[in-house]
């Protein structure tokens, strides 16, 4: 019966749909799991019917002429000693969102990248709208596909590092997915998948003149939390729900584990395997990052950055957003054992757009790299302050392009928290007025002596302003009684309304 | 040598010694210029030298600085730096010891009857003495403004001119000082018209600096029209453009902006007769009123506030502007610390310090105004009023 | 003799059944017609914080509910001001419980509009109003008709006339009431069903003007509301007094959408022996009487068609548009 239906797609746009699932063990009782899930379409013209590829990313893309788009959501740290190089493409706390896409000028691009964002949100259930995009960064932050198209293209990236991301990210992207019920996305288990060590789902949208693409992932990494010496995982156990029924319409639903592959497109029977493969050691060194900051006050800090080399020559190219809200010190950025070959900066005169350093660097094996960035920390207006504004703010993760003999990728530091000054939030009014009065005290002398003259006064009964000013003294009493005995103005406000009710009544 | 010469003499020996006295003391102070290079009360983002290094910095490494909002100084001082540091970088605490000191000097020139009070209040001062160790970009100013006091009083009005618009086109706010012109130039209007030239000239020879683009007006002069960095410091503004909403925002810029300018007009209405008294009042209005002050602004004026002799008598807060500068300048680095290193108080103290220390400052524009009118007064019907009348003001 | 038991097996079933058609015309004569096609739901939790788990739950649990008897996702605009499943104190990553022997309420099937930061006054009334920036996506429009009936249901901490969000804005009864004014004049609501679920909650609907709006709170103005159950493992209280009668009243009486428990049964769910306070209801801008009005009209979604005998020529912006 599938086939029949294959065979009817064919004199349609041609659809393929596949899944793969990747389980790995990165240490004793540490397991890894990778999620991917892809389709791809063939692009005819006028051609509206979907059966595996998701109508809506057809339209996203139609829509805001995207080329190339990334989302990844990552939760917790990657632990780059004990389980190897980061699976690509790679997540940090938060939301990453990378867009290529053709637009008439920079300020359409702005405005359909708006517009991009908010679709975004309503796909996959995420808050992105307070996302800060840098534009065109010079140097390379993810390995992107070439293009060759007549129109401009124009690239956007930014990392929103206070994001969160739970099991309703998770429902919106198994909506994508053609299989759902079926196959491999039975073992998405939503709790399962975010009570882990590490979590990074990600879409891919990719279009080129043929087809367009399009790949959800999940990467999450477990720990097994009753560790008995030498026990294994079981399929089962670790996504708590069994593979019983088979993706029918993909072209490729395969199990890689235990160094081989399990092919679960024609299931018969429910299907569960152990994992009995051993960690793998990592005997490579690897390119490592890391940022710590410095700075005991409110009123600057200091941002480190350290970057360690493995075994192999390297050029990196890093990235570092600072956002607002934080002004570096240019002239006292220093470098210690780095080879620099290209910086760039980017600012903009947004007021809140962030900047964007970037630095190119040689580094040979073994070696360590070090960037010291102080900055001065901003204190900001009363609305661009989250509602906790005593948490601080992020700056997000530096992100490295490593680009090595042989394979390029990208790895990430970690965002840090900084703590921010911060004004009185419950001072407006009180502020407004103090200043208007010390502009008032200006204003008054300056006006009252250009324009009227002074001269010796005749004595004058002063009872009228002692009157004055006796009434004032009562009111301002009466004030302090009710401030004092806490009256809520609203009782005394409903009791008023219903003593002239009663007042109505009698009449 | 007759008498006179003798007298001179001895006065010059005193004064080289009160001389070599200041430059020493600014000397030590370079020593401990780490305590005050990031102190708020004496930076702020037009004068702080840091932030100038940060935009020839950026000019070295092929960047723009003025492509986001961040370097607020003008191209003439970005390259002068750039040059400076090229070719003299050590030199620099030299070069600034040498015009705090000039600018004393002239002060000691201009008083008339007690020469040394301008200069003693100048160069004995800690917070100048303080803002000379960490380079801060009041000491040129202080110089330009000595000068253009001096030229004043001598009445050469092409140079207060030229001067008073190549200072503007620095911090717009100057500009008040047209008002003063009035009296220098006998009434002629040539010299606002020189002012003015003066001023777009030297906005040409930025544009001309910055690579023939108008790039630098909105980090320089938008930023003072709009009120936009609201960073801490001394001055009145920036508390008010951290709390206020955001509906507002448009109007109090323009009100505060419109209020400033026009404040030269009533001025000149009551001080008609005496120069010094207005270019004084002038400039402590420029000094307290701009967005992006720091204390040092206010030295010179007070340094200058002996030219006024003939108003001692008359003068209604005699302790309570001076105690209140020098408590608030006291507390503000405490309330400061409270604020943003122990948290134990909020923004709140600082802001308090600096409103109460603008007060006082308002509180002496104020006396300025009363004691000119009052001296008016005595001047015209001196005989005929009792010692001890009230005033009041009327209309006729 | 076959047929003797074939009677008798046929006589009591047709009895039966004319008298349950009876019963149920009877049932319906109870009740009057409703006037709605369509049902649309704002569930909105204001607080922040992971001490304030059962806001969350709260809205989850009313979720859950409503799900249950039939309004669907797109018309459901779910608020949540804190990350409690994901949070770091979470001991059960990925799951929110409303009591201490519940079920996960986050499921696979949770669906949240307008999560952490988003959940803002102006988000609020702009769902309420409409009036959104033009890039908001559909499922974060509250896209109501002058044919639906709409829940609005808010909880979190709040005081005498106003309702916190997010620990540093407040919502006042004025400006509740202004936007379902808004509405009102928009054409947004055929009937709506206010509830809010906070200390001194009566007063947010103090001010409310508009008619066809039944409103309920927890507690009357002078009076604190009480939660419910606290979970010793999470260490946070987990549920609220109001919304867990209102849940069990809902999982009890109204199991189907032709339940016939009406909207009286439910404001008197929860007396004061149950809640610790008073309910507060408003019903004088309610034209119906609360005892012939279902609470499957607010809380379940019922397909009700209407019969038009009219001609509707469509024309060609129908088809292009």
């Amino acid at each position: 019966m599938y086939r029949i239906f294959l065979l009817f797609t064919l004199c349609f746009a041609k659809e393929e749909y596949w899944e793969n699932l990747k389980l790995d063990r990165v240490s004793e009782n540490e397991l890894k799991a990778e999620f991917r899930f892809g389709a791809s379409r063939e692009n005819l013209k006028n051609e509206r019917d979907f059966e595996v590829f998701p109508r809506i990313l057809d339209e996203l893309i139609e829509e805001y002429d995207v080329k190339y788009l990334l989302v990844i959501m990552g939760q917790g740290r990657w632990k780059d000693d004990k389980w190897g190089r980061k699976t690509q493409p790679g997540a940090v706390h938060g939301a990453q969102v990378y867009a290529d896409f053709e637009a008439n000028s920079e300020e359409g691009a702005d405005k359909k990248l708006r517009f991009l964002i908010e679709a975004l949100n309503g796909i996959l259930c995420t808050s992105l709208s307070q996302i800060s995009l840098i534009t065109s960064p010079q140097l390379e932050i993810f390995k992107r596909p070439k293009y060759s198209t007549s129109q401009q293209i124009f690239r956007r990236y930014g990392i929103l590092s206070r994001e969160t991301t739970c099991t309703e990210n998770l429902t919106r992207l198994r909506k994508l997915l053609a299989c759902r019920q079926s196959g491999i996305s039975i073992l998405l288990h939503p709790s399962k998948l975010y009570d882990v060590l590490y979590h990074a789902s990600h879409l891919i949208v990719k279009k080129n003149e043929k087809i367009s693409e399009m790949e959800v992932g999940i990467t999450a990494v477990f720990k097994n939390k009753n560790p008995i010496q030498g026990s294994n995982w079981l399929l089962s156990s670790i996504f708590e729900s069994k593979l019983s029924s088979s993706c029918g319409i993909a072209t490729k639903s395969q199990i890689e584990a235990n160094n081989q592959i399990y092919d679960v497109k024609n299931l018969e029977t429910s299907f569960d395997i152990e994992i009995t493969s051993k960690p793998i050691s990592n005997e490579a060194k690897l390119v490592k990052g890391w940022t710590s900051q410095g700075g005991s006050d409110q009123q600057n800090g200091i941002l480190h950055i350290s970057l360690q080399n493995g075994d192999l020559d390297s050029k990196l190219e890093v990235s570092q957003i600072l956002p607002y809200f934080v002004q570096p010190r240019y002239a006292k950025i220093s470098f210690k054992n780095c080879q620099i070959t290209r910086k760039a900066l980017q600012t903009s005169k947004n007021e809140k757009s962030s900047a964007l350093l970037q630095y190119e660097i040689i580094i040979k094996s073994g070696e360590k790299c070090e960037i010291t960035i102080p900055f001065d920390k901003k204190i900001l207006r009363l609305d661009d302050y989250p509602p906790d504004a005593n948490h601080g703010m992020h700056i997000p993760a530096a992100v490295i392009f490593v680009s090595q003999k042989s394979d390029s990728y990208t790895i990430h530091t970690n965002p840090i928290l900084v703590a921010l000054p911060v004004p009185d939030f419950s001072m407006p009014f009180n502020v407004i007025c103090f200043v208007a009065t010390a502009f008032a005290l200006i204003f008054g002398p300056l006006q009252l002596y250009s324009t009227m003259w002074l001269a010796p006064s005749p004595p004058r009964s002063t009872f009228w302003r002692k009157i004055n000013r006796l009434i004032l003294l009562i009111l301002i009493v009466l004030c302090l009684y009710a401030h004092f005995m806490e009256i809520n103005l609203n009782e005394v406000r409903r009791g008023i309304e219903q003593y002239l009710e009663k007042l109505n009544e009698l009449r | 040598m007759s008498g006179w010469q003798k007298i001179k003499q001895i006065e010059n020996d005193g004064f080289l010694f009160k001389i070599s006295f200041a430059i020493v003391l600014r000397s030590i102070a370079f020593q401990y210029s780490h305590l005050f290079a990031e102190r708020v009360e004496l930076n702020s983002p037009f004068y702080s030298f840091n932030h100038l290094n940060d935009g020839v910095a950026l000019l070295e490494d092929g960047f723009d600085p003025y492509s986001g909002n961040d370097f607020n100084l003008p191209p003439i001082s970005l390259y002068a730096l750039y040059f400076l540091q090229k070719y003299v970088p050590n030199l620099l605490p030299t070069l600034w010891i040498l015009m705090d000191i000039s600018t004393a000097l002239i002060l000691s020139k201009i008083s008339g009857t007690k020469t040394l009070m301008p200069f003693l209040f100048y160069a004995f001062n800690p917070i100048s003495i303080a803002s000379c160790s960490i380079l801060s970009l009041t000491i040129p100013q202080n110089l330009l403004i000595a000068m253009i006091f001096w030229a004043y009083r001598l009445d050469y009005s092409k140079t207060v001119a030229i001067l008073i618009g190549f200072w503007s086109s620095f911090t717009l706010y100057p500009l008040l000082l047209i008002f003063s012109l009035i009296f220098v130039a006998n009434h002629k209007i040539s010299a606002v018209f020189l002012a003015i030239l003066a001023f777009f000239a030297a906005n040409l020879v930025n544009f001309v600096l910055n690579e023939w683009s108008w790039s630098f007006l909105d980090s320089t002069y938008q930023v003072i029209l709009n009120f936009t960095n609201i960073q801490p410091n001394v001055g009145l503004h920036w508390y008010f453009f951290v709390q206020v909403f955001e509906h507002f925002r448009t109007f109090y810029t323009s009100a505060f902006t419109i209020l400033y300018f026009f404040m030269g007009i009533p001025l000149t209405l009551i001080i008609r007769n005496d120069k010094e008294m207005h270019f004084i009042s002038i400039l402590l209005l420029i000094t307290t009123f701009f967005p992006y002050p720091t204390l040092n602004s206010a030295t010179i004026c007070l340094a200058l506030l002996p030219v006024l002799e003939k108003y001692r008598n008359y003068f209604r807060y005699t302790l309570l502007v001076p105690t209140t500068l020098i408590t608030t300048i006291a507390l503000m680095p405490v309330m400061w610390h409270m604020w943003i290193v122990s948290s134990s108080g909020n923004a709140n103290f600082f802001f308090g310090a600096t409103l109460t220390y603008n007060v006082a400052l308002i509180y002496l524009i104020m006396d300025l105004i009363f004691v000119y009118s009052r001296r008016q007064i005595d001047v015209l019907h001196g005989d005929s009023i009792k010692k001890q009348a009230k005033f009041g003001y009327s209309f006729y | 003799m076959r047929w003797s038991l074939f009677l008798l097996f046929f006589f009591p079933c047709t009895i039966v059944a004319v008298l349950n058609t009876g019963l149920q015309l009877r049932i319906d004569e109870l009740f009057d017609t409703p006037g709605h096609t369509n049902n649309w739901a704002v569930l909105v939790d204001t607080s922040k914080f992971w001490f304030n788990y059962r806001h969350v739950s709260n809205v989850l649990a009313l979720y859950h509910s409503i799900k249950r008897l039939g309004i669907p996702d797109s018309n459901i605009i779910m608020m949540l001001a804190e990350d409690v499943p994901c949070n770091p104190r979470n001991p059960r990553p990925g799951t929110v419980y409303a009591s201490r022997a519940g079920s996960n309420l986050y499921g696979s099937d949770v669906e949240v509009d307008y999560r952490g930061e988003e959940v803002t006054v102006e988000n609020f009334i702009r769902v309420l109003t409409g009036r959104h920036h033009p890039a908001t996506p559909r499922s974060k429009r509250l896209l109501s008709d002058h044919q639906s009936n709409v829940l609005v249901y808010l909880t979190g901490h709040g005081g005498d006339s106003f309702m916190k969000f997010q620990d540093t804005e407040e919502l006042t009864n004025v400006d509740l009431a202004y936007a379902i004014r808004t509405m009102y004049e928009d054409n947004r609501y055929h009937e709506m069903l206010v509830i809010a679920d906070s200390c001194r909650s009566a007063s947010m609907f103090e001010w409310i003007d508009s008619p066809n709006v039944l409103s309920l709170s927890s507690s009357l103005t002078h009076e604190e509301s009480y939660s419910y159950d606290i979970d010793e493992n999470i260490g946070v209280y987990v549920i609220d007094r109001y919304t867990h009668f209102t849940v069990q009243f809902l999982s009890k009486e109204v199991k189907a959408l032709n339940s016939s428990a009406n909207m009286q049964d439910y404001i008197e769910a929860c007396p004061a022996r149950k809640c610790l306070s008073t309910t507060g209801v408003r019903k004088d801008h309610y034209s119906k009487d609360p005892t012939r009005v279902r609470v499957t009209d607010f809380f379940g979604s019922a397909r009700i068609f209407q019969h038009l005998t009219e001609e509707i020529e469509l024309d060609d912006d129908f088809w292009s548009g």
